[in-house]
C-alpha cells in the first residue's frame, strides 16, 4: 500500500501526463481537461465511462467514389489513462466486456479496452439515487481497476491490482510514500462507512412479467434517450454509412431502445410501437434476459437513470424496492 | 471560397436559362430549380450551411408570386434563418435571398458571379 | 373546492382520465383514473407540461373525454394546439391551477442538503406569501422565494391559466409582467466570435438524446424531419456540425409556436440553455412582424 499527499497531487497529474492521455471527472463527463482538485470531490459526472471504450460515434472506416480503396481506421496506439473512475462506472465496463467479447471479440471495443488503464477511487459519498449494494456490488467494488485509491483525509491511499497497475505506481513512485498503518484502517472505515449509506433494497424482479401491471408506468415515459445514453451498461448501436459528396464513411454509433425508430423495420412494421413495450424491453432485458445470459444484472445501480429522468420514472420503483 | 447552391423558382430559372449564352456562371455554382420557393425546405439551406456551402434563393417578386405566398414566405423564413445564424455566431451573408423576375436572369447571373468570387 | 374534489365531480360527469401529478417529493405525472383520484396533488414541485402527454400515441382518439391538470404557462399550449387543430376542444376538459411559480427538486436537496430516510407522505411543501414552506422529518424549512424560483418563473407573464373549464384555487393578482428577452440581449451583445465560442462549447455536449424534442408539447409530428432518411437533413453522427443543425432545425419548427413553457431546457441532461434559442426566434418574429399577419404553422412548420 502506498500513499500520495494530496498537497502534490498537481506533480502526480503532470507526471501521469507525460506518458498517458490523462482522462479524469468533469460535471458532464470523462476528460482531459479536468480541474485536479475538483475531480477527487465530484461523485460521477453526468455521463458514464463508457464513451471511454465505446464512444457515441464511432468511425470504422472511410470510402470514396473514385478509387478502390478503404481506409481502415488507424488503431489507437497511445494509452488513456482513467483517474478516479468510481467502482459503478468500472463495473459498467465489465459488464460491457461480456457483452462485446461473446462469441466474436469486438475488435473495436478491445483496442480501446487495452489501451486503457483504469485507476479507481473508492466512493465515499454516496448521492440519494445510488442503489449499488442492491445490485450486487459495494462502493469499493476493485473487478476490472488496475489501481485501487482511496481518498483518506490529507492522503489517497493506492493499491496496485494488476501488472498495469504497478507499472503506473513504478512511474510516480518519486512522489509516494508508504501507507502508515492507521491510513489502512482509515480506508477500511470510509468503505464501510460508504456502504452503510448507500439505500438497501430488495429487488423482486419476479414481478417482472410481460403482462405485469408495474409497466403501466409507461404511460408518462416520454421515450427520449437519456436513460440509455447515459446508462454505463446500455450497448446498442447502429452502424451506418455517413455519405458525403466524393466519400464516405462508416460509422459506429449509440442506439436507444427507447425511440420507435429502433425497431421499425423496412417494411413499416413496427414490433415495438408503443412505449409500453419499449419500457418493458428496457428493464426486462437489463434484469431478466442479461441475468439469463450472464448470470448477474446488466445495472450498476449509479443511479443515473433515476436522477435524469425527465418525469421521475424510478427504477427501484419498477424492480419493487419501495 | 465554397460552393454556392442556388434555389431557384421556375420563373428564375427561366430567366437564367434565357441569358446561359450570355454569361457563363462559375462552376462552384450549382443550381438546384424548384417549383416555387416557399416549397425550399429550410432545413436543407442549414444542411447546405453545415455542409460549408453558401446559399442564394432566388425566385419572384413578392407580389408577383403565382402561388400568392411562396416568395413573402421564403422572404421571410430566409430573413428568420440569418438572424439565427447571427445568434449562434455564423456569418449570416452565406445565405441570400434574391427578387428575380423572368427579365431578370443576367442580375441573378452577375449577382452569382460575384458571390461566387467572394 | 380542492383538486381531488373537482377530480370526483368529473369523473362523476363522464371524465375517463385525468392528467395531473402524483407525490410530494417525488413528483411525477398520474394518468388517473376514477378510483386514483386520491392520488392527485398539486405543489411547488408539480414542474411538468402535462398536455404534452394529449398529443402522444394518439391518445386523444382513445379516450371519450380527458381531463388535464393546467398551471398557468401549460394552458397557453392548449391555447396553441386547438389553433393547429390537434383535438377538438369538446375532448378536453381543462383543470386550470394558478400558480405562484414551480421550483427544481433537485435545488431543494442542494438547500437542506442530502436527507435520505422519510416518507414521501410526511414530506411537505408549499408557498406562503413570498416564502416556500418545507417541512421535512418534523424540520421546518423557510426560503425566499427569488432565490429559490426557477428562472422562467421570475418572467412568467401568465400565473392563471388563459383557458380553463374548472378552475382550482382563487386567481393570482399578479402586476403584469412584460417578457424583455433580457438573457437573449446578453448574448446578443457579445461579438460574433464570442457568441460562436459560447454555442460550441454548449453544442459540443449534446448527447442528442431527443429529450428537449420528446417533452416539447408542440412536437408532436407523426414523423420526425430527424427521422428521415432520404433526404438526410441531420446525420445521425453525434458532432459539432450536426448538433448545430438539429438545435437550429428544432428551434426553427417552433418560431411562433414555442410558447415558452422551458420544459427543453429543464430536462436537458447536459444543460444546453436550449430557452435562449426559442427565446431569440421568438423576439425575431416578434420583430420582424411575422406573427401579425401569419397563422404560426405557416413560420415553423
Amino acid at each position: 500500500m502506498k500513499a500520495l499527499d494530496k498537497a502534490n497531487l498537481d506533480k502526480f497529474v503532470e507526471l501521469l501526463s507525460e506518458e498517458f492521455n490523462v482522462y479524469s471527472i468533469t460535471d458532464t463527463d470523462f476528460s482531459t481537461d479536468f480541474d485536479n482538485n475538483k475531480a477527487l470531490e465530484i461523485l460521477k459526472p453526468i455521463k458514464s465511462a463508457k464513451e471511454i471504450v465505446f464512444p457515441q460515434t464511432e468511425p470504422l472506416f472511410k470510402f470514396d467514389l473514385v478509387g478502390k480503396e478503404i481506409v481502415v481506421n488507424e488503431k489507437q496506439n497511445s494509452t488513456n489513462l482513467m483517474l478516479w473512475i468510481k467502482p459503478c462506472d468500472v463495473r459498467g465496463i465489465n459488464i460491457l466486456k461480456k457483452v462485446f467479447e461473446k462469441d466474436v471479440k469486438d475488435v473495436y471495443f478491445a483496442n480501446k479496452l487495452n489501451n486503457t488503464i483504469f485507476v479507481g477511487l473508492a466512493c465515499n459519498n454516496p448521492s440519494r439515487n445510488c442503489f449499488c449494494t442492491s445490485v450486487s456490488i459495494t462502493p469499493y467494488y476493485k473487478e476490472g481497476m488496475d489501481v485501487f485509491a482511496t481518498s483518506v483525509n490529507g492522503a489517497i491511499i493506492f493499491e496496485a491490482l494488476t501488472e498495469k497497475g504497478k507499472e503506473v505506481l513504478e512511474k510516480v513512485n518519486s512522489l509516494l510514500r508508504d501507507a502508515t498503518k492507521d491510513e489502512v484502517e482509515k480506508a477500511k472505515e470510509i468503505h464501510l462507512q460508504a456502504e452503510n449509506k448507500v439505500r438497501r433494497y430488495n429487488f423482486n424482479t419476479s414481478r417482472l412479467t410481460w403482462d405485469s401491471d408495474v409497466w403501466r408506468i409507461s404511460e408518462i415515459c416520454l421515450s427520449c434517450g437519456i436513460c440509455t445514453y447515459l446508462c454505463p451498461t446500455c450497448h446498442c448501436f447502429d452502424i451506418i454509412d455517413e455519405n458525403y459528396v466524393y466519400e464516405g464513411e462508416r460509422i459506429r454509433i449509440w442506439d436507444s431502445c427507447m425511440y420507435s425508430e429502433y425497431t421499425l423495420q423496412a417494411s413499416g412494421h413496427n414490433p415495438r410501437a408503443y412505449r409500453l413495450q419499449r419500457l418493458r424491453n428496457r428493464i426486462m432485458h437489463k434484469f431478466v434476459w442479461f441475468k439469463e445470459m450472464f448470470d448477474e444484472y446488466a445495472c450498476t445501480g449509479c443511479g443515473r437513470c433515476v436522477s435524469y429522468c425527465p418525469v421521475n420514472i424510478s427504477l427501484i420503483e419498477i424492480l419493487g424496492g419501495v | 471560397m465554397g460552393k454556392v447552391i442556388v434555389f431557384c423558382c421556375d420563373a428564375a430559372y427561366y430567366g437564367l436559362n434565357m441569358v446561359s449564352k450570355l454569361i457563363e456562371l462559375p462552376e462552384d455554382v450549382e443550381v438546384v430549380r424548384v417549383p416555387c420557393l416557399g416549397r425550399v425546405e429550410f432545413e436543407a439551406v442549414v444542411r447546405a450551411l453545415l455542409d460549408s456551402a453558401n446559399v442564394v434563393l432566388a425566385g419572384c417578386h413578392e407580389n408577383n408570386c403565382k402561388n400568392i405566398d411562396g416568395s413573402r414566405l421564403a422572404k421571410m423564413r430566409v430573413e428568420l434563418l440569418r438572424r439565427m445564424l447571427e445568434f449562434v455566431g455564423m456569418d449570416a451573408d452565406r445565405v441570400k435571398h434574391l427578387e428575380i423576375s423572368t427579365y431578370e436572369g443576367l442580375k441573378l447571373a452577375e449577382f452569382l458571379n460575384e458571390f461566387a468570387a467572394r | 373546492m380542492d383538486l381531488v374534489e373537482v377530480a370526483k365531480k368529473l369523473f362523476d360527469e363522464g371524465v375517463e382520465v385525468i392528467i395531473g401529478y402524483q407525490g410530494n417529493f417525488n413528483v411525477k405525472p398520474i394518468f388517473a383514473k376514477a378510483n386514483e383520484v386520491d392520488k392527485l396533488t398539486f405543489n411547488p414541485l408539480c414542474i411538468y407540461n402535462l398536455t404534452n402527454y394529449l398529443t402522444m400515441e394518439g391518445f386523444v382518439d382513445k379516450v371519450d373525454k380527458i381531463g388535464v391538470v393546467v398551471k398557468g404557462c401549460d394552458s397557453k399550449t392548449i391555447l396553441q394546439l386547438l389553433d393547429e387543430n390537434a383535438f377538438s376542444r369538446d375532448k378536453i376538459v381543462v383543470i386550470g391551477i394558478p400558480c405562484n411559480g414551480v421550483i427544481d427538486v433537485n435545488k431543494i436537496v442542494e438547500e437542506i442538503g442530502e436527507f435520505r430516510e422519510f416518507k414521501d407522505n410526511e414530506f411537505k411543501i408549499k408557498w406562503e406569501g413570498d416564502e416556500l414552506v418545507v417541512e421535512v422529518n418534523g424540520k421546518s424549512y423557510k426560503f425566499p422565494k427569488d432565490k429559490i424560483l426557477l428562472e422562467k418563473c421570475k418572467v412568467c407573464e401568465t400565473p392563471n391559466p388563459v383557458v380553463y373549464d374548472v378552475l382550482v384555487g382563487n386567481l393570482i393578482q399578479q402586476p403584469h409582467r412584460k417578457e424583455e428577452f433580457k438573457a437573449v440581449k446578453e448574448i446578443e451583445s457579445l461579438s460574433l466570435e464570442q457568441r460562436w465560442e459560447f454555442w460550441i462549447k454548449e453544442f459540443e455536449k449534446c448527447i442528442r438524446c431527443y429529450a428537449c424534442r420528446n417533452v416539447c408539447p408542440l412536437c408532436y409530428c407523426e414523423s420526425c424531419v430527424l427521422e428521415r432518411l432520404e433526404p438526410e437533413f441531420v446525420r445521425r453522427a453525434v458532432r459539432l456540425d450536426e448538433n448545430i443543425a438539429y438545435h437550429l432545425i428544432r428551434a426553427y419548427h417552433l418560431a411562433n409556436r414555442c410558447v415558452g413553457c422551458g420544459e427543453c431546457e429543464r430536462v436537458c441532461p447536459v444543460n444546453l440553455p436550449l430557452s435562449l434559442l426559442n427565446k431569440k426566434v421568438a423576439k425575431e418574429v416578434k420583430d420582424l412582424g411575422f406573427s401579425e399577419f401569419l397563422k404560426p404553422i405557416e413560420v415553423g412548420r
